[in-house]
Protein backbone atom coordinates (compact mmCIF):
# COMPACT_ATOMS: atom_id res chain seq x y z
CA UNK A 1 0.00 0.00 0.00
CA UNK A 2 1.26 3.44 -0.89
CA UNK A 3 1.28 5.98 1.85
CA UNK A 4 2.86 9.36 2.31
CA UNK A 5 3.27 10.57 5.82
CA UNK A 6 4.63 13.58 7.67
CA UNK A 7 7.05 12.01 10.13
CA UNK A 8 8.62 15.13 11.63
CA UNK A 9 8.54 18.91 11.77
CA UNK A 10 11.59 21.09 12.27
CA UNK A 11 11.96 24.78 13.01
CA UNK A 12 15.45 26.17 12.51
CA UNK A 13 17.31 29.41 11.93
CA UNK A 14 19.00 29.84 8.55
CA UNK A 15 21.86 32.22 9.43
CA UNK A 16 24.42 32.52 6.56
CA UNK A 17 27.36 32.43 9.00
CA UNK A 18 26.36 28.92 10.09
CA UNK A 19 26.57 27.79 6.46
CA UNK A 20 30.01 29.35 6.15
CA UNK A 21 31.26 27.57 9.29
CA UNK A 22 30.03 24.23 7.88
CA UNK A 23 31.54 24.93 4.44
CA UNK A 24 34.88 25.87 6.00
CA UNK A 25 34.75 22.69 8.14
CA UNK A 26 35.06 24.71 11.34
CA UNK A 27 32.22 23.08 13.25
CA UNK A 28 34.65 21.35 15.63
CA UNK A 29 36.40 24.57 16.67
CA UNK A 30 35.86 25.61 20.25
CA UNK A 31 33.83 28.70 19.27
CA UNK A 32 31.38 26.60 17.30
CA UNK A 33 31.36 23.25 19.05
CA UNK A 34 28.59 24.15 21.54
CA UNK A 35 26.24 25.05 18.66
CA UNK A 36 27.10 22.01 16.55
CA UNK A 37 26.79 19.66 19.51
CA UNK A 38 23.19 20.83 19.68
CA UNK A 39 22.75 20.28 15.96
CA UNK A 40 24.23 16.79 16.30
CA UNK A 41 21.47 15.89 18.77
CA UNK A 42 18.81 17.31 16.46
CA UNK A 43 20.25 15.37 13.49
CA UNK A 44 20.29 12.07 15.33
CA UNK A 45 16.69 12.44 16.48
CA UNK A 46 15.51 13.46 13.03
CA UNK A 47 17.39 10.56 11.42
CA UNK A 48 15.40 8.13 13.61
CA UNK A 49 12.28 9.31 11.75
CA UNK A 50 13.92 8.28 8.41
CA UNK A 51 12.64 11.17 6.28
CA UNK A 52 12.90 10.77 2.49
CA UNK A 53 11.43 14.10 1.43
CA UNK A 54 11.91 17.56 2.94
CA UNK A 55 9.32 20.24 2.32
CA UNK A 56 11.35 23.33 3.20
CA UNK A 57 9.57 26.59 3.93
CA UNK A 58 12.10 29.35 3.41
CA UNK A 59 12.51 32.79 1.97
CA UNK A 60 14.54 34.02 -0.95
CA UNK A 61 16.81 36.99 -0.17
CA UNK A 62 16.83 38.59 -3.61
CA UNK A 63 18.71 35.66 -5.16
CA UNK A 64 16.03 34.20 -7.44
CA UNK A 65 13.31 36.83 -7.08
CA UNK A 66 13.78 40.54 -7.47
CA UNK A 67 11.51 43.36 -6.38
CA UNK A 68 10.32 43.50 -10.01
CA UNK A 69 8.20 40.47 -9.13
CA UNK A 70 8.20 38.96 -5.66
CA UNK A 71 5.75 36.11 -5.06
CA UNK A 72 3.99 35.91 -1.71
CA UNK A 73 4.07 32.11 -1.89
CA UNK A 74 5.95 29.94 -4.40
CA UNK A 75 6.45 26.19 -4.84
CA UNK A 76 9.49 24.65 -6.56
CA UNK A 77 8.46 21.80 -8.88
CA UNK A 78 11.81 21.29 -10.64
CA UNK A 79 13.77 18.03 -10.98
CA UNK A 80 16.76 19.68 -9.29
CA UNK A 81 17.56 22.88 -7.45
CA UNK A 82 20.99 24.48 -7.67
CA UNK A 83 22.47 26.49 -4.78
CA UNK A 84 22.15 30.18 -5.71
CA UNK A 85 25.08 32.52 -6.17
CA UNK A 86 24.55 35.18 -3.51
CA UNK A 87 27.52 37.25 -4.59
CA UNK A 88 30.46 35.09 -3.50
CA UNK A 89 29.76 32.11 -5.75
CA UNK A 90 27.26 29.37 -4.85
CA UNK A 91 27.78 27.49 -1.57
CA UNK A 92 29.86 24.33 -2.18
CA UNK A 93 26.92 22.01 -1.50
CA UNK A 94 25.37 19.41 -3.80
CA UNK A 95 22.40 20.33 -5.97
CA UNK A 96 19.12 19.19 -4.44
CA UNK A 97 16.94 16.60 -6.13
CA UNK A 98 13.34 17.72 -6.28
CA UNK A 99 10.17 15.66 -6.10
CA UNK A 100 8.16 16.99 -9.06
CA UNK A 101 5.33 14.50 -8.62
CA UNK A 102 4.58 15.43 -5.02
CA UNK A 103 5.35 19.10 -5.68
CA UNK A 104 2.82 19.27 -8.52
CA UNK A 105 0.29 17.44 -6.37
CA UNK A 106 0.79 20.09 -3.67
CA UNK A 107 0.41 22.88 -6.24
CA UNK A 108 -2.83 21.40 -7.57
CA UNK A 109 -4.18 20.78 -4.08
CA UNK A 110 -3.30 24.32 -2.94
CA UNK A 111 -4.93 25.91 -5.98
CA UNK A 112 -8.07 23.82 -5.54
CA UNK A 113 -8.19 25.21 -1.98
CA UNK A 114 -7.78 28.76 -3.31
CA UNK A 115 -4.18 29.23 -2.28
CA UNK A 116 -2.53 30.37 -5.52
CA UNK A 117 1.24 29.93 -5.32
CA UNK A 118 3.70 30.91 -8.01
CA UNK A 119 4.97 27.71 -9.64
CA UNK A 120 8.74 27.63 -10.16
CA UNK A 121 10.21 25.36 -12.83
CA UNK A 122 13.66 26.77 -12.10
CA UNK A 123 14.56 28.05 -8.67
CA UNK A 124 18.15 28.47 -7.49
CA UNK A 125 17.88 28.33 -3.69
CA UNK A 126 19.90 30.54 -1.38
CA UNK A 127 21.07 30.22 2.23
CA UNK A 128 17.46 30.38 3.40
CA UNK A 129 17.09 26.77 2.22
CA UNK A 130 20.63 25.40 1.97
CA UNK A 131 21.74 26.33 5.50
CA UNK A 132 18.89 24.36 7.13
CA UNK A 133 19.80 21.35 4.94
CA UNK A 134 23.42 21.59 6.12
CA UNK A 135 22.27 21.94 9.73
CA UNK A 136 20.11 18.82 9.45
CA UNK A 137 22.25 16.62 7.19
CA UNK A 138 25.81 17.94 7.42
CA UNK A 139 28.13 17.67 4.41
CA UNK A 140 27.02 14.61 2.39
CA UNK A 141 28.08 13.97 -1.21
CA UNK A 142 24.44 13.98 -2.12
CA UNK A 143 21.48 14.99 0.04
CA UNK A 144 19.65 12.04 1.61
CA UNK A 145 16.25 13.67 0.99
CA UNK A 146 14.37 14.99 -2.03
CA UNK A 147 13.51 18.65 -1.55
CA UNK A 148 10.36 20.67 -2.21
CA UNK A 149 11.03 24.37 -1.67
CA UNK A 150 8.12 26.52 -0.50
CA UNK A 151 9.15 30.18 -0.69
CA UNK A 152 7.38 32.82 1.41
CA UNK A 153 7.79 36.55 1.04
CA UNK A 154 9.03 37.84 4.38
CA UNK A 155 11.41 40.50 3.03
CA UNK A 156 9.16 43.13 1.47
CA UNK A 157 5.90 44.39 2.93
CA UNK A 158 3.09 43.51 2.73
CA UNK A 159 4.01 40.02 3.94
CA UNK A 160 1.41 37.29 4.44
CA UNK A 161 -0.29 37.21 7.84
CA UNK A 162 0.71 34.66 10.47
CA UNK A 163 -2.76 33.11 10.16
CA UNK A 164 -2.40 32.75 6.39
CA UNK A 165 0.95 31.03 6.88
CA UNK A 166 -0.57 28.56 9.33
CA UNK A 167 -3.45 28.01 6.89
CA UNK A 168 -0.96 27.28 4.12
CA UNK A 169 0.54 24.63 6.37
CA UNK A 170 -2.89 23.07 6.98
CA UNK A 171 -3.48 22.98 3.21
CA UNK A 172 -0.07 21.37 2.62
CA UNK A 173 -1.02 18.74 5.20
CA UNK A 174 -4.26 17.94 3.39
CA UNK A 175 -2.31 17.75 0.12
CA UNK A 176 0.11 15.22 1.62
CA UNK A 177 -2.78 13.21 3.08
CA UNK A 178 -4.45 13.01 -0.34
CA UNK A 179 -1.26 12.03 -2.18
CA UNK A 180 -1.31 8.57 -3.76
CA UNK A 181 2.49 8.16 -3.73
CA UNK A 182 4.86 6.99 -1.06
CA UNK A 183 7.14 9.00 1.14
CA UNK A 184 8.24 9.84 4.65
CA UNK A 185 8.19 13.61 4.84
CA UNK A 186 9.79 16.16 7.13
CA UNK A 187 8.45 19.71 6.97
CA UNK A 188 11.07 22.33 7.83
CA UNK A 189 10.15 25.88 8.80
CA UNK A 190 13.18 28.15 8.58
CA UNK A 191 14.30 31.61 9.67
CA UNK A 192 14.49 33.58 12.88
CA UNK A 193 14.80 33.69 15.69
CA UNK A 194 14.72 37.31 16.89
CA UNK A 195 16.85 39.72 14.88
CA UNK A 196 16.75 43.11 13.29
CA UNK A 197 19.22 44.08 10.58
CA UNK A 198 17.99 47.59 9.90
CA UNK A 199 17.40 50.99 11.42
CA UNK A 200 18.23 52.31 14.86
CA UNK A 201 17.09 49.10 16.56
CA UNK A 202 19.56 46.94 14.57
CA UNK A 203 21.04 44.20 16.72
CA UNK A 204 17.83 43.50 18.62
CA UNK A 205 17.65 40.11 20.34
CA UNK A 206 14.62 39.12 22.44
CA UNK A 207 15.57 35.97 24.29
CA UNK A 208 12.41 35.93 26.37
CA UNK A 209 10.21 36.04 23.28
CA UNK A 210 12.31 33.42 21.47
CA UNK A 211 12.09 30.98 24.36
CA UNK A 212 8.35 31.46 24.64
CA UNK A 213 8.04 30.97 20.86
CA UNK A 214 10.06 27.72 21.01
CA UNK A 215 7.69 26.45 23.68
CA UNK A 216 4.47 27.63 22.02
CA UNK A 217 5.33 26.36 18.54
CA UNK A 218 5.03 22.88 20.05
CA UNK A 219 2.29 23.26 22.67
CA UNK A 220 0.21 26.29 21.81
CA UNK A 221 0.58 27.38 18.17
CA UNK A 222 -2.82 29.14 18.29
CA UNK A 223 -1.25 31.83 20.45
CA UNK A 224 1.40 32.44 17.76
CA UNK A 225 -1.19 32.43 14.98
CA UNK A 226 -3.27 35.06 16.76
CA UNK A 227 -0.34 37.50 16.96
CA UNK A 228 -0.26 40.20 14.27
CA UNK A 229 2.59 40.89 11.87
CA UNK A 230 3.22 44.09 13.87
CA UNK A 231 3.52 42.02 17.05
CA UNK A 232 6.20 39.88 15.36
CA UNK A 233 8.11 42.94 14.15
CA UNK A 234 7.95 44.55 17.59
CA UNK A 235 8.86 41.45 19.59
CA UNK A 236 11.18 39.56 17.22
CA UNK A 237 12.51 42.42 15.09
CA UNK A 238 11.95 43.38 11.45
CA UNK A 239 13.73 40.25 10.21
CA UNK A 240 12.77 38.06 13.18
CA UNK A 241 9.22 38.43 11.87
CA UNK A 242 10.20 35.72 9.37
CA UNK A 243 9.38 33.28 12.19
CA UNK A 244 5.94 33.13 10.56
CA UNK A 245 7.53 30.53 8.27
CA UNK A 246 7.67 28.17 11.26
CA UNK A 247 3.86 28.51 11.39
CA UNK A 248 3.60 26.95 7.91
CA UNK A 249 5.51 23.94 9.25
CA UNK A 250 3.38 23.79 12.41
CA UNK A 251 0.19 24.02 10.36
CA UNK A 252 1.29 20.92 8.45
CA UNK A 253 1.62 18.94 11.69
CA UNK A 254 -1.19 17.41 13.74
CA UNK A 255 -2.60 19.55 16.57
CA UNK A 256 -0.85 17.38 19.16
CA UNK A 257 2.87 16.97 18.75
CA UNK A 258 5.75 16.31 21.09
CA UNK A 259 9.16 17.96 20.97
CA UNK A 260 11.94 15.47 20.29
CA UNK A 261 14.49 18.24 20.71
CA UNK A 262 14.40 21.95 21.41
CA UNK A 263 17.29 24.28 22.01
CA UNK A 264 18.00 28.00 22.18
CA UNK A 265 21.51 29.20 21.56
CA UNK A 266 21.40 33.01 21.33
CA UNK A 267 22.93 35.25 18.67
CA UNK A 268 25.24 34.15 15.83
CA UNK A 269 26.40 37.31 14.01
CA UNK A 270 23.11 39.27 14.05
CA UNK A 271 20.54 36.57 14.69
CA UNK A 272 19.31 34.52 17.63
CA UNK A 273 19.59 30.83 16.82
CA UNK A 274 17.11 28.17 17.86
CA UNK A 275 16.02 24.73 16.72
CA UNK A 276 13.10 22.45 17.44
CA UNK A 277 12.41 18.94 16.16
CA UNK A 278 8.91 17.56 16.69
CA UNK A 279 6.91 14.46 15.87
CA UNK A 280 3.26 13.58 16.14
CA UNK A 281 1.95 11.80 19.19
CA UNK B 1 21.06 54.88 -11.49
CA UNK B 2 19.49 56.58 -14.52
CA UNK B 3 18.21 53.18 -15.54
CA UNK B 4 16.26 52.87 -12.28
CA UNK B 5 15.05 56.51 -12.23
CA UNK B 6 16.46 57.19 -8.76
CA UNK B 7 15.82 60.64 -7.30
CA UNK B 8 18.73 63.00 -6.66
CA UNK B 9 18.43 62.26 -2.95
CA UNK B 10 18.48 58.49 -3.49
CA UNK B 11 21.55 58.80 -5.74
CA UNK B 12 23.32 60.80 -3.08
CA UNK B 13 22.58 58.08 -0.52
CA UNK B 14 23.97 55.40 -2.85
CA UNK B 15 27.15 57.40 -3.45
CA UNK B 16 27.67 58.15 0.24
CA UNK B 17 26.55 54.69 1.32
CA UNK B 18 24.11 56.37 3.64
CA UNK B 19 22.36 53.19 4.81
CA UNK B 20 19.75 54.96 6.91
CA UNK B 21 19.14 57.39 4.08
CA UNK B 22 18.62 54.50 1.68
CA UNK B 23 16.23 52.86 4.11
CA UNK B 24 14.22 56.08 4.41
CA UNK B 25 14.29 56.40 0.62
CA UNK B 26 12.53 53.06 0.28
CA UNK B 27 15.38 50.57 -0.16
CA UNK B 28 15.08 46.97 0.97
CA UNK B 29 17.75 45.76 3.41
CA UNK B 30 18.60 42.60 1.44
CA UNK B 31 19.17 44.57 -1.75
CA UNK B 32 21.09 47.25 0.15
CA UNK B 33 23.27 44.45 1.40
CA UNK B 34 24.28 43.58 -2.17
CA UNK B 35 25.74 47.08 -2.40
CA UNK B 36 27.55 46.57 0.91
CA UNK B 37 28.95 43.24 -0.32
CA UNK B 38 30.46 45.03 -3.32
CA UNK B 39 32.30 47.25 -0.83
CA UNK B 40 33.53 44.15 0.98
CA UNK B 41 31.77 44.99 4.24
CA UNK B 42 29.54 42.74 6.33
CA UNK B 43 25.91 42.92 7.40
CA UNK B 44 27.21 43.69 10.90
CA UNK B 45 29.03 46.76 9.53
CA UNK B 46 25.85 47.98 7.85
CA UNK B 47 23.77 47.26 10.94
CA UNK B 48 26.27 49.08 13.17
CA UNK B 49 26.18 52.10 10.88
CA UNK B 50 22.39 52.21 10.94
CA UNK B 51 22.35 51.81 14.71
CA UNK B 52 24.81 54.71 14.92
CA UNK B 53 27.51 52.83 16.84
CA UNK B 54 31.06 51.82 15.86
CA UNK B 55 31.36 48.40 14.22
CA UNK B 56 33.54 46.94 16.98
CA UNK B 57 31.09 48.11 19.62
CA UNK B 58 28.22 46.54 17.66
CA UNK B 59 30.14 43.29 17.35
CA UNK B 60 30.77 43.27 21.08
CA UNK B 61 27.10 43.93 21.77
CA UNK B 62 26.10 40.91 19.62
CA UNK B 63 28.66 38.67 21.34
CA UNK B 64 27.14 39.67 24.66
CA UNK B 65 23.65 38.66 23.59
CA UNK B 66 22.57 41.56 21.38
CA UNK B 67 20.57 44.72 21.91
CA UNK B 68 18.19 43.95 24.73
CA UNK B 69 14.49 44.25 24.19
CA UNK B 70 12.58 46.88 26.13
CA UNK B 71 8.88 47.23 25.53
Amino acid sequence: MCESKIVAGVGTSHVPTIGRVIDDRKTGESTWLPLFTRYEHARELLALQSPEVAIVVYNDHGSSFSLDAFPTFAVGVAETFEPADEGWGPRPVPAMAGDPELAWHIVEALISEEFDPTVCQRLPVDHGLTVPLSILWGTPESWPVRVIPIAVNVIQFPTPTPRRCFGLGRAIRRAVDSYAGDGRIVVVGTGGMSHQLQGGRAGLINKQFDESFLDAIVKDPDRLVEMSTDDYVRLAGTEGAELIMWLVMRGAMAPDVRALYSSYYGPVSNTAVGIVVMAEE
Amino acid sequence: MDQFSLTAEQRQCVRERSWRGLLKGGANIFFMYKLAALDGITMQDVAASMAGIPADEYKRMMKQGGRSFDV
